[in-house]
């Protein structure tokens, strides 16, 4: 059973990690998507958030165990990226369920929308964004990697500086 | 690495994280570890403050302050953006913008951190792949 849930084909990771970018671009304005749209994205994207969080906890795990050692600058800084994107994504999510005016009341709970939940979606969320463009670009190569690998494209030698390739 | 602590485990830890993390913001900005610090107490009288919204009535629609809203209710975020294709384009040009600036930045500041000089930047430490 382990063999197979760690070996979740990299294909349906890259469609799950693409389907978050096109729901978060989808989350960016109610008013073009409409506020129900809105909400019940958000609402689904938080179990998604919490599948990516656990498929990619095997490094998690890894870098906090080293976390007092010495670790490269790009697990340092992806450390600091992803810990924030999951900080500001809990409150943007949870800020957006308490101010919700379809979702939530659809399914008959009253929620307060107050200005000061209201004030903190809209920061949060555009930290959000901000941190999503950071993340994206911190794993960029292995976005291109993997798109190659699962098109079946010769997949390039990685961190090949000019000086190296010469040689 | 278990099944429990492959697939049981992390999920647990992570919502509790999600817990403390609202726990905080919520104390933080309301006063109240439930997040409804700003809410009125049960049989308070209805007054509603700037930014609150206003109470539901019983056609759907929100009564205003003093009740000077028309009927139907005007809703908060009332103001419709562009709909269909204009709509689409609109939104992905926000997305590009939003998501696209930051990755940019990102991608060639952290380049030109690699290659500079006394970083220990290896490029080893992304285990996503």
């Amino acid at each position: 059973m382990q063999s197979f849930w760690a070996r979740i084909p990299l294909a349906s990771r890259l469609v799950l990690d693409f389907g978050m970018l096109v729901a978060m671009i989808l989350l960016i304005d109610p008013r073009a998507s409409g506020i129900a749209v809105h909400e019940w994205v958000g609402i689904v994207i938080a179990p998604v958030l919490v599948f990516h969080v656990t498929l990619n906890w095997p490094w998690i795990v890894q870098v906090t165990r080293k976390l007092v050692q010495r670790l490269p600058l790009e697990t340092r800084i992806n450390s600091v990226l992803n810990s924030l994107l999951f900080i500001v994504m809990v409150i943007a999510i949870v800020s957006g369920v308490l101010i919700s005016q379809e979702a939530l009341p659809w399914m008959g709970f009253n929620v307060t929308g107050s200005y000061t939940w209201r004030g903190i979606h809209e920061v949060s969320s555009n930290f959000v964004l901000i941190i999503i463009g950071a993340h994206l670009a911190m794993h960029w190569q292995w976005i291109v990697r993997t798109v190659r690998r699962v098109a079946g494209m010769p997949t390039q030698r990685r961190n090949v500086r000019p000086a190296e390739a010469s040689r | 690495m278990s099944f429990l602590n492959r697939w049981v485990i992390p999920p647990i830890v992570i919502l509790g994280a999600s817990i403390i993390v609202f726990a905080a913001t919520s104390v933080i900005a309301t006063g109240s570890l439930t997040g409804m610090g700003a809410a009125p107490a049960p049989g308070a009288t209805a007054e509603i403050r700037r930014g609150d919204r206003p109470p539901l009535r019983a056609d759907g629609g929100r009564e205003g302050r003093e009740g000077r809203r028309p009927p139907g209710g005007e809703r908060f975020d009332e103001r419709e953006g562009p709909g269909g294709a204009l709509g689409i384009v609109f939104v992905v040009a926000q997305g590009l913008g939003f998501i696209g600036i930051p990755g940019l930045v990102t991608y060639f500041g952290y380049q030109y951190l690699r290659r500079s000089p006394g970083t220990d930047a290896d490029g080893s430490g992304d285990a996503s792949g």
